[in-house]
This record gives C-alpha cells, structure tokens and sequence, in this order.
C-alpha cells in the first residue's frame, strides 16, 4: 500500500503530457519515456476532455505540454481547456490540424516531425508513381482472376508506361520534393517544379502557373503543404492541362486536389491515372475510386515504416526533454506572424 | 497433321513470305516487311501457346523465315521444317532464346535473332517497380482500401521499411541487373552486392563514384561488393533481383534450400526467367514466413502459376509485363522483324545488339543489317561496319 501510495507520488512528481489521438508512435514511446513523463491518456477513458482533465487531480493548470497526432484536431476550444499549456509536440511532419494562430497568440511553441518522414514519404511517392504507370496493383489483380482461363494473360493486359525520359512535376520542393527528385532522376525522369519561390540552390526548370506545369508534364506529383494557397491546387483546369496520358501522385493531402473533379476526370478518361496516399475528407474515399483500374489508393501510410516509427519516438521524447530542460526544441515549427 | 490455323495476310502477292506466329504490337514492323517486298502472314488463332504442329502448318511449303515467341518450342523439328521450306531465318520477339536449340538452328543454317537493347531500361523499371511495391506494401494497401476497409487512418496500417541504408543484391549484373543496380542504389542510396561470374566494372566504378560525391556532400556513402558464391548475396540482401540467363545451370537457382538461407524479412524480386525459382518451394515458403515477400513477374509454367500463389497476401505476380511498355513493345516487333528481313536480304549483322536505337528511329529507314543474330558467328555471317 505505501509502495502503491510512493509510486503515485513520484509519478505525479514528473512533468504531466496530455496524450491527444493518440498519436502514431505512442504505444512505443510510453514504455520508454514513462521514468521522465507523466502520461495523461484521455483515450483510455470514456470522459469527455473537459471532464478528464477534472478527473483524478488531473487539474487543467497542471498541464503545460501536450503530445498529438495528425487525426486530432487541436482547436481553439481545446486549447482553451488547457491554460498552463506551453508546448504541443505533434508527430505529423503537417500541421493543419492545429491552430497555429491561436498558438502564437497564447504563446504556445509548436515542434513536429520535421524532415523525419522526407524520405520514406518520397519512397512512397515513387512506389504509387511506378505502380500506377507500371500498372503492378492492376495487373497483380487481373492476374490472380485469369490464372484459371486458357488465355495467354501478356496478350490481353494492356501496356503500361515507362518511366524513363518522362517529365515529371513537382509541387511543393521541401525536403521530400527533393527527395522525390533525386529518386526519379535515377530512372531518367526529367524533374520540373512549383513552389512557393523559385529555388536557388537547384537547376530543375521553375513553373509558377500550375496550368503550365501541368501543360508541359507527363505526371504530377504533389508533396506540397495544405493550406489557404494550396487547396485545391490541383483543379479541373490542371488536369485537364495534364492530359489524357497524364498521372496525378498525392502524398501531401486530401484537400490539394478537388476530389469531385479528379472522379470526374478519371471517369471520363481526361487523365491517365493517380496514385493516391491521401484523401480529401478521410477516411471517405469516393466509391467510383475503388473500382478503378487506373488508380493505386493507399491508406495515409506514406509516412510509415519501421525505421520512421523508431525515430519519431526519439524525436518525440527529444522534443518533450528538451522543452522541461528549458533547452531549445529540435524541431520546432515556424508559427504565422 | 494439324488442322489449318487462321491468318490475316499483308501484301499477298509480296516476293518473300514471312509468318509471325502471333499478332505484335505496333504497324511499323509490317509496313517495314511490306515495303521490302514481303508476304506477311500474321497466326491470329486465338491460342495460349501454338504447338510443333500449328507452327508446321503455318510454315507450309515455301517460307523465308519465321518471327516466333519466347512461349514456343524451336527445336530440331521446326529448324528442319523452316529449312525445307527455304527458310533463311527466325526470330524471337524477345532477348532471351531458351526456347530455341541453337544448335538445330546451325546444323540447318537458320540464322537465331533476338531483340536486346531496347529492354534493359524496362525490365530494370520493372524490376525497381516491384522492389518499392513489396517494399512499401502497395499491392496489400491497394487491395485493402477497395475493399472497402478503410474506417480511418491507423499507425500500424500497412507498415513497410525505408529503403536507405538497406542492401540490395543482384544475382547476375548485366545490361539489367546493372541498370537495375544503379536505380536501387542512386535513386534510394541502398547498399550492393552483386554475384556474377564477371566482374562488372562500370557498375562498380558508378557506385564508387556516387559514394564519393555523397561523402562529399556530407551523406552516408553507399557501398558495394561482389560477393564470391550466389549464397552470399541471399544471406546479406534485404532485396534480392535475380538477373541471370536461364540454362542448365541456372534452373531452380533459387530452391527450398537457398530460400532457407535468405532473411526472413527478406524481398525477391524475379524479372528474368520463371524456371530460374523452383515455384512449389518458393509457395511454401511464403506460406511459412509471412513476413518474407516476392515480387513476380515470370512463373515457372507460363501461363499458369503453381498451386497457392495467387493466395498469399506476400507475394506480388504480374503477368511477364517487364517489356509491356508501347514502347518498348513495339520496338522488340521492329527489331525481331528486321532480323528476319535482314537474313532474307542478305545483309550483314549490325555491330553492337545493344546499340540499337537507329532501327528504332521512326523517322528514318533503318540500317541495311540484321539488329541481332546469336548465332551469326556460328553460321559465318559478316557484320556490318556501319
């Protein structure tokens, strides 16, 4: 019992994180970080935030950091909940799901996943790149539907495209548009791109109308952040500038593409085909997606392989340290002016 | 005698009669033979594979030479019915001729065409394609989401490994093991090892390079070794891509034995020839090591797959796709129908079979040579000095 009674004591003696979601990495990092943290999990309880955080001496006040994932959303209302809140450690390299604004004004620092997930996404990008213009998910499905017919399958499955000396476009070059680059350059892509600003540091052609880049592409492929400029970036206009023979890669979010448009386009047979991690109001993904062959659909896992998983955990736990050390964070987030 | 096999005939009152066994992609390779004065007889039998007997039949009496597949059994029978009939020449529609007894093809001086060069990029594509797709579990992914599945997004969902930092291993480095080589390791700055009983130098000097600018640019320089025995590479490799000629030798490379020496999180990838991996071993593996996966592209007895295959979640099978580019199709058409014309007109056999981009210039004739004869040595054949 007076052991029971100086474990709560020394549990309540680390500094509180308040685990929202929970986040993607969490069942790995609890079990290493529980000696330096004291984890708050609402999720394994069926109170509301509000009533959580009343419950068990857990007071608002004593909360100052607060660990999420891309899935939970931390408004202004949640943020209200939590006045003594200085940190919020999100494990997402985006940020759209938090209230930046309303952070900077409450003087709340931000750190994410940085460059951590650059380029296992960019692999990923490549993969439903090679997949939808290669045709391998389609192909492994018709396969495994003809293997009982007397029909020679190499006769009747339709070719797909090569990669080499194709141009490709890059919306968005941060860190994993770069990575993207180099990838697609060792199959003999030739490498466009839009961004924000012209880059410097790189040779590849800049394009500032979307419609133009799309003119002159054999595929597009988005790495870009979401945001008021970027939504719906990829719109009827572009893919219909892309082509009949044109492929569309998502790996950024949902929202960069207008849906709507891109089922329609597809349907219609105005673009070649879109390889698709990410969707514009998940986990919905359009049933007419899902019955063709044109498309690869993949569920938001670019991020995700068993190396990121590991360094998240540490980046996570680095982030958290070096905020109660009073040190400066590893990855911090820029916050809007 | 076989019964009569249906045809569609180009150019009927053409000088030289030319039959392909199989319609080919593309109109380039038949205006090509029409032009020269050829008959062109394309078998439009809709039949997996024609038998000895078809391919006789359609030979007939009097026949210049023969465009045939890689599907089809050329041997002693057919080399003496093609010669007979005036036959000067065959050609497969792809790079590999395992299923040609080249010697037959000599003892009836019958020139052997094939069509390198216009597949190394492809298949190594290919070959990429499907490393990245076991890699990063697509096809799993793909299946799940249309299935209707996807109730929100999860941490543990379909969770694959980065490709940086692992080793790749290729199992013969030639024209495609190389350039499959050099997209594993400068596209994702993976490891080498490679097993080839010649050394690949350029392959080499390539990564040696690429890790010295990486080291200068402050990155992890890649590396890489040629291995000693094949085995060493299947106990070293996180992917593997088998790359050889199939032979006596190489049949069953890959058997239950070997398979037991490699990782158990391992990737095969197999873009070459079916027999190169004994299938009902490789289906019972897969079975026992869920977390081993195999990316297929070529089956020990094409069309079929063996028992089981087309079940296991881990395994990725394409139907022998490597080549199915328009492109790259097309080309192997315009290659494998020059060959032939090329034998019938008495021109000389092109220099390099890997170089072969001027027969594939749409805007231009082509050279006046065969692009690619395997036993043109063998027949005493001159070779052009263009």
């Amino acid at each position: 019992m007076a052991e029971e009674a100086h474990n709560s004591n020394s549990m309540n003696a680390l500094p509180k994180v308040l685990v929202l979601g929970p986040p993607t990495c969490f069942i790995t990092l609890q079990p290493l970080y529980s000696h330096k943290f004291h984890f708050l999990n609402p999720h394994t309880s069926s109170l509301s935030l509000q009533h959580f955080l009343h419950h068990h001496h857990h007071h608002p006040s004593s909360v100052s950091a607060v660990l999420c994932g891309a899935s939970y959303s931390v408004t202004a209302n949640v943020l209200c909940l939590l006045p003594a809140l200085r940190l919020i450690v999100t494990t997402s390299a985006g940020t759209d799901h938090i209230d930046l604004a309303e952070c900077r004004r409450r003087g709340i620092q931000v750190a994410g996943a940085g460059e951590l997930f650059s380029e296992d996404v960019a692999d990923m990008a490549v993969a439903l790149l090679t997949d939808v213009m290669r045709k391998i998910s389609a192909a492994d499905r018709y396969l495994r539907t003809q293997q009982n017919h007397d029909t020679t399958p190499w006769d009747f499955f339709t070719f797909g495209s090569k990669l080499a000396g194709k141009r490709v476009g890059i919306i968005g070059l941060g860190s994993i548009g770069m990575e993207v680059a180099k990838r697609l350059e060792s199959f003999g892509c030739i490498i466009l791109y839009n961004s924000k600003h012209k880059k410097a540091s790189v040779s590849y052609p800049f394009y500032s109308s979307m419609v133009d880049l799309a003119t002159t592409c054999d595929a597009l492929v988005l790495c870009c952040a979401l945001n008021e400029q970027t939504k719906h970036i990829i719109n009827r206009e572009v893919m219909l500038a892309l082509g009949k023979q044109g492929f569309i890669v998502n790996v950024g979010r949902g929202g960069l593409i207008d849906e709507k448009e891109l089922v329609k386009c597809l349907m219609e047979g105005e673009i070649g085909g879109a390889g698709l991690d990410v969707f514009e109001n998940e986990p919905h993904v359009p049933k007419e997606l899902l019955a063709m062959n044109n498309v690869v659909l993949s569920p938001h896992s670019a991020a995700f392989t068993v190396e990121s998983m590991m360094n998240l955990c540490e980046l996570m736990g680095g982030n958290l340290e070096a905020f109660f050390l009073n040190k400066p964070l590893i990855t911090p987030v820029m916050l809007p002016q | 005698m076989a019964k009569p096999v249906s045809i569609e005939v180009w150019n009927p009152s053409g000088k030289y009669r030319v039959v392909s066994t199989k319609p080919m992609p593309g109109t380039r390779w038949i205006n090509l033979l029409v032009q020269n004065d050829v008959r062109l007889e394309i078998c439009t039998e809709k039949k997996t594979i024609l038998s000895v007997e078809d391919i006789i039949a359609l030979i007939g009496d009097k026949c210049d030479g023969v465009i045939g597949q890689l599907t089809e059994d050329w041997g002693e029978q057919l080399f003496s019915t093609l010669s007979k009939a005036g036959g000067k020449a065959f050609s497969n529609m792809a790079v590999g001729y395992n299923n040609v007894d080249v010697d037959a093809a000599n003892k009836y001086g019958v020139a052997v065409g094939n069509t390198p060069g216009v597949l190394t990029e492809t298949t190594a594509e290919l070959a990429a394609s499907l490393s990245l797709a076991a890699a990063r579990r697509i096809v799993e992914a793909d299946e799940f989401m249309r299935a209707g599945l996807y109730d929100g997004w999860l941490p543990h969902l379909f969770v694959g490994n980065l490709l940086k930092g692992q080793t790749v291993g290729v199992i013969g480095a030639g024209r495609i093991g190389s350039a499959y080589a050099r997209m594993m390791v400068e596209g994702f700055k993976m490891n080498l090892i490679y097993y080839d009983l010649y050394q690949s130098t350029r392959l080499e000097k390539f990564i040696t390079a690429y890790a010295t600018f990486l080291k200068a640019s402050g990155e992890t320089p890649v590396t890489w070794k040629r291995a000693a025995t094949m085995d060493e590479v299947l106990q070293e490799a996180d992917i593997i891509s088998l790359h050889p000629v199939l032979d006596k030798t190489t049949y069953h490379l890959v058997n239950k034995e070997r398979l037991a020496k490699m990782k158990k999180e391992a990737i095969l990838i197999n873009c070459s020839r079916g027999p190169v991996i004994d299938e009902a071993a490789l289906v019972e593996h897969l079975k026992q090591n869920p977390m081993f996966r195999v990316g297929l592209d070529v089956f020990e007895e094409e069309p079929y797959m063996k028992p089981g295959l087309a079940e296991l979640k881990n395994a990725i099978v394409v139907p022998h796709i490597a080549s199915a580019s328009k492109w790259t199709r097309e080309g192997m058409a315009t290659l494998a129908a020059l060959n032939v014309l090329g034998k019938i007109k008495g021109y000389p056999v092109w220099f390099d079979a890997n170089r072969v981009e001027p027969f594939l210039n749409e805007n231009a004739q082509p050279p006046a040579a065969s692009p690619s004869i395997v036993n043109a040595k063998a027949l005493g054949l001159p070779t052009s000095k263009l």
